[in-house]
């Protein structure tokens, strides 16, 4: 009687254990908002009245380690809104941090000085540039660079958006 | 192993058991020491130095035969060896070990090399007959006193990777290269792969200060497999200008222009690291007064195997294997037959899983990590094998005491070399 229900009791852990195993492969997205610098705004196809309808807004992570730069392309909506914009313009944009499928985390640009962007899944042309870089040295001479794209771990102290694991 | 004590059961038990696993250990032990043999016997000769260097040296005369109209004799061609990092002096550099000692075709090969020559002079015909340059600081033939240095920096993006072959320490990369510089560049340059051979070549821009290729290569590494499979190899592409030495043209790397193109990704790896750096390159003495230095331009790709995948296709199988040939020690005697499957078709997976393993990778004069995880592997099954035999050595009066030992002391002692094997 004792020895079934230890058994049961047993049985039920191990299930509960079991069905906690997905929590493991749990990832959480978040938001975040930083300040960039705009670089270059381009317009990568225009319509038949010269009216841009889709826009290339290249920016710069001011506020982080190092130059990290993004492509932003977008839409119609979106091109006739930051036309505003002006390059060397500091602005704001709204980043969704999320889990890629590709196994790791990623971000896209939701909004652009206050213009809202929707990311398109078969986007090619948006592209990021996300590096630290530092002196390569070789009997305490500096010979050339080495620019990490894995472990950022000064960039992503101050920008944790770029954080991949 | 043969028992005699007469029993009616137990013998005919005792020898068929003994047969099956005294078969299959010397078969298992043969195949592990073949797959071992073969594993050694691939060894470069010269250890660490041949491989994918001595390939990368072995393509540069037909390369040359190639590009240039010389002789593959007057053109041949070799990597030099250990290189002096920009030393302050010719002697301190002259004593670096070299790889390979051999003849370069710096001038000699389609560039114009007269130029150079003609302002050099014999001075002592019975010093060897090199002429020599007074003026400048470099007496080399090949040294251009009167031209004035010029510094370039050399940008690189790289395109794609593709065909990268660990096995074969091999890859092709499709790259942009780029030369700038404040002061006019000498007209022929060319910057020439030292450890691959270029496929392709289009010349985009050729001016005095932008200089610009479109570049299809392939090229070779040595791979580090110390941490297979949480290796992270290192792709290079090395590049050298062997016709102007650094008295003409100093190299720089560029970071501003160094890159990875939009979506770079090399199939099965992760991208860790860019690296370019500039080799102040000097040759073992190839004639009297050869101490001129050469800029090399190196770019280095940095790739990691996916973690996941690590686990996945090393880990994991190993420790089914070592698992079920744990879960043995929970039959008793009467079990025997039952007892011994559990860890003798194990020891012919871990023998067949790690010779599949070893087929994807070079020989190395080194264990990886997969190895010292397989040699653990082969521990613990030879200690579970071990736990069933030894009740044929002890009367049979202290079986359940063996049966109880052998679990007390082959479980933790199997996941303790398991978990070191994992960890080191």
């Amino acid at each position: 009687m004792n020895y079934r229900a230890q058994s049961k009791r047993i049985s039920v852990a191990a299930l509960a254990c079991a069905a906690a195993l997905p929590l493991l492969g749990c990832h959480r997205s978040k938001e975040y908002e930083a300040t960039v610098e705009v670089t270059r705004l381009s317009a990568a196809r225009k319509d038949e009245l010269g009216k841009a309808t889709s826009t290339d807004v290249e920016v710069s992570y001011v506020d982080c380690p190092g130059t990290q730069t993004e492509v932003v392309r977008g839409g119609k909506e979106f091109s006739a809104c930051v036309e505003k914009l002006k390059i060397g313009d500091k602005v704001k944009v709204k980043l969704d941090y999320h889990w890629d499928a590709e196994g790791h985390y990623t971000f896209d640009v939701l909004e652009i000085g206050g213009c809202a962007r929707t990311p398109d899944p078969n986007d090619e042309a948006s592209f990021k540039i996300i590096r630290e870089c530092s002196d390569w040295s070789v009997n305490g001479a500096a010979v050339g660079f080495q620019c990490n794209y894995e472990d950022k771990s000064e960039l992503t102290k101050a920008c944790p958006w770029f954080k991949r694991r | 192993m043969e028992t005699s004590d007469g029993r009616a059961r137990e013998p005919r038990l005792r020898r068929r058991i003994d047969k099956v696993q005294l078969l299959g250990l010397v078969v298992l032990v043969l195949v592990v020491l073949f797959a071992f043999a073969n594993k050694v016997g691939a060894q470069p000769g010269g250890g660490k130095g041949g491989g994918a260097a001595a390939a990368a040296a072995k393509l540069k005369p037909a390369e040359v035969k190639a590009a240039a109209a010389k002789p593959a004799g007057d053109a041949a061609d070799a990597k030099a060896g250990d290189k002096p990092e920009a030393p302050a002096d010719k002697g301190e550099a002259a004593g670096a070990p070299a790889e390979e000692a051999g003849g370069k075709h710096a001038g000699a090969g389609d560039e114009d090399p007269v130029e150079q020559l003609k302002s050099a002079v014999l001075v002592d015909p019975s010093k060897g007959g090199v002429p020599i340059h007074k003026e400048g600081g470099f007496r080399s033939p090949f040294a251009s006193p009167n031209k004035p240095p010029v510094h370039a920096r050399v940008g690189l993006l790289l395109e794609t990777v593709e065909e990268f072959d660990i096995k074969k320490g091999a890859f092709t990369a499709h790259f942009y290269l780029s030369l700038t510089s404040d002061k006019p560049m000498p007209s022929k340059i060319d910057l020439k792969p030292t450890n691959g051979k270029i496929d392709e070549k289009d010349t985009l821009a050729d001016l005095p200060t932008f200089k610009m290729w479109k570049v299809t290569g392939t090229f070779h590494v040595q791979p580090d497999l110390h941490a297979y499979p949480f290796d992270t190899q290192e792709l290079d592409i090395e590049l050298e200008d062997d016709s102007n030495g650094q008295d003409v043209v100093t190299l720089h790397p560029d970071v501003d222009h160094t890159f990875l193109d939009a979506g770079f990704n090399v199939p099965g790896w992760d991208t860790s690291f860019v690296r370019a750096r500039i080799l102040t390159h000097y040759y073992p003495d190839r004639f009297d007064n050869d101490d001129l230095y050469y800029s090399r331009f190196m770019f280095t790709l940095g790739v990691k195997r996916f973690a996941t995948s690590a686990v996945f296709t090393v880990f994991v199988p190993a420790l089914v294997i070592v698992l079920i040939s744990l879960s043995g020690l929970w039959f008793p005697r009467s079990e025997l037959e039952v007892r011994s499957n559990a860890t003798t078709p194990m020891l012919a997976a871990a023998v067949l899983f790690h010779f599949a393993l070893m087929q994807e990778l070079p020989a190395t004069a080194y264990l990886s990590r997969a190895d010292k995880l397989m040699m653990a592997v082969y521990g613990c099954l030879f200690l579970h094998m071990v736990s069933s035999w030894i009740w044929f050595v002890f009367d049979e009066s202290r079986t359940e005491v063996i049966f109880r030992w052998a679990k007390y002391i082959c479980a933790p002692v199997t996941l303790v070399v398991m978990a070191l094997a994992i960890v080191l």
